[in-house]
């Protein structure tokens, strides 16, 4: 069951009408037992085994170091937890993986492993990690009620593909009461929509022209690859950020407030600038929780310690999208990106303020392109289907600005419109609602004001007809140029 | 100079600003140039100036800079 199908909707109707109706201490309850029949419609049974597993151990072993005297019953205590969660977040996750590399090095092939599904798994463990290092830290207290903390693992709505919350943030809004506010319901239903219509209509349309190409990519030439890898970039921000508005929106429907993933992340000006703005929750996970313990282990190596951390977080960071060397070059790519930067930034800003450069809007248009071309460069490992396709598409796109005539050009334009035959129309359609998309997106309340960035809250102060002609054109496109076939991207982490 | 002062003198040389004065209450987003990257150098500065070493637990846990300096007090 997606955020996307109608089945969905009842289900969130029923939900929220059960909510309602329930006395304020079982709501809750209402909450799990909805979390829960949710993630069961996956139809896979040992996830529901593991997640009550993780969530046992996690709760037992906040506990547990909450209430240990010595500083090594601390650490043993969190050790546990630590090696429970990664220990099935691994075998759920990696085994297909670890068997194909062995079968390639042993010559025996192991059917065993391939069926095996962890839809949110990697999701609720690294908030289970969180929870026990903050409490670890002194910085969280444990939750001594099992119900709530269940739920704070488990909320459907960041269930499958987050985000992924702190427990300083989520779980005091399960403990407090619900009351109605007709703008909390406003505001979720107009996120909702503002999602739903950023995934099916764009991110879904996208998709049909990517995976064409993506899929044979030997049978493309260079320009429609470089086409397709811009397409691939607008439709991977789309899907995700589509659906953590979903989410959001959902949640906001329960007077709960999640954390927001995304932040115009096109618009940054440095790579280390595009992880502040691209799935926030999780790359404020990896900098807390992976990057800053190693940064400090490593800062006796003085100059390149950071650097070090920040590849070894990537490459951590390329494992934890999937089980394939193309996640794990695409991660690399982005720790090489932030480590030369870290080298770099103290030479060149100097430079920068020499020239009288480093506030030039010119300068950080300049930087901004540059940016996307490097995050669009790296999206190509990360959507390729082998390592060997990444290198057949970057060794093509190379040949076109190298070897580029005005008649190849014509020739290439020609052979795509071809390949688009009666699509044209649809597809300039297409790349006009994304340009204005985006630019709403853009224009919306930087992320730091959580309470004002709220989808479509702009339109509230139109006049009547206007929020009625936006909303009706909303359901027009979701309902008549959605596509409902392709699955979240993100499911698959 | 009190080990507060002598603090502020090493945010002034490790951030490159010599209008910074600090505040117990303050923490990165309130000093220009102090992020995720440049925070381990005013680590191994204030170490290396008071001849401490801190833990991985006390640095993962400074929530800003009282934290920070009652850490730096209990050391010495």
């Amino acid at each position: 069951m997606t955020f996307t199908s109608i089945f969905f909707i009842v289900f969130l109707l029923g939900v929220y009408l059960i909510f309602r109706v329930s006395p304020q201490k079982y709501r809750w309850g209402v909450l799990l037992i909805a979390s829960y029949v949710f993630y069961s419609t996956l139809n896979v049974p040992y996830l529901i085994l593991a997640i009550i597993f993780i969530t046992a151990a996690t709760f037992v072993g906040g506990i547990q170091i909450s209430k240990s005297i010595t500083p090594q019953a601390k650490l043993a205590w969190l050790w546990f937890g630590i090696t429970v969660n990664v220990g099935i977040l691994v075998s759920l996750k990696y085994i297909p993986f670890i068997l194909d590399n062995v079968s390639y090095f042993t010559d025996v092939e192991y059917a065993f492993g391939r069926q095996i599904v962890s839809i949110g798994v990697s999701f609720y463990t690294f908030q289970a990690i969180s929870y026990l290092t903050d409490i670890y830290l002194e910085i969280q207290e444990p939750e001594k009620h099992l119900g709530r903390f269940s739920l704070y693992l488990s909320f459907f709505p960041k269930l499958l593909q987050g985000p992924i919350e702190r427990a300083s943030a989520l779980l005091p809004q399960l403990r407090s009461d619900y009351h109605f506010d007709a703008d909390d319901l406003k505001t979720g239903i107009n996120l909702f929509l503002w999602g739903l219509f950023k995934k099916v209509v764009i991110a879904d349309r996208l998709a049909l022209a990517v995976d064409a190409v993506y899929q044979n990519v030997h049978d493309h030439s260079g320009i429609s690859l470089v086409l397709a890898t811009y397409c691939y970039a607008l439709q991977i921000y789309f899907d995700f950020s589509g659906y953590t508005d979903m989410a959001l929106g959902i949640a906001r429907v329960f007077n709960i407030r999640l954390t927001q993933n995304f932040n115009n992340p096109y618009l940054s000006t440095s790579i280390a600038d595009f992880w502040r703005r691209w799935h926030i929750s999780f790359s404020t996970w990896i900098l807390d929780y992976i990057f800053k313990p190693l940064q400090f282990e490593f800062r006796k190596w003085v100059r390149w310690g950071t650097p070090l951390a920040l590849i070894i977080t990537f490459l951590v960071s390329g494992v934890w999208h999937g089980a394939s060397w193309c996640f794990i070059v695409w991660g690399g790519i982005h720790g090489l990106y932030l480590a030369g930067s870290a080298m770099l930034s103290k030479p060149l800003s100097r430079v920068y303020k020499r020239f009288r450069i480093d506030k030039s809007q010119t300068f950080k248009i300049i930087n901004t392109v540059i940016t996307f071309h490097m995050v669009c460069f790296a999206w190509i490992f990360f959507r390729s289907k082998t390592l060997a396709d990444s290198v057949y598409i970057v060794s093509k796109i190379m040949t076109v600005f190298i070897d580029i005539t005005v008649p190849k050009l014509i020739g290439d334009s020609e052979h795509i419109l071809q390949l688009l035959g009666k699509q044209k129309f649809e597809i300039v359609i297409i790349l006009l609602l994304t340009a204005l998309t985006l630019l709403i997106e853009s224009l919306r309340h930087p992320v730091e004001d959580n309470s004002r960035r709220i989808g479509l809250s702009w339109l509230a102060k139109m006049p009547c007809w206007m929020q009625g002609t936006a909303y009706g054109l909303i359901l027009y496109f979701s309902l008549f140029y959605g596509v409902s076939t392709q699955s979240f991207i993100y499911f698959q982490f | 100079m009190d080990n507060f002062e002598k603090l502020n003198q090493i945010f002034r040389m490790v951030f490159d600003d010599n209008e910074i004065t600090i505040k117990p209450e303050m923490t990165a987003n309130d000093i220009d140039g102090w992020d995720s990257l440049s925070h381990i150098n005013l680590i191994v500065a204030v170490e290396s100036a008071y001849g401490i070493k801190f833990s991985r637990k006390d640095v993962l846990s400074f929530k800003n800079i009282g934290d920070l300096y009652k850490c730096l007090e209990s050391k010495l």
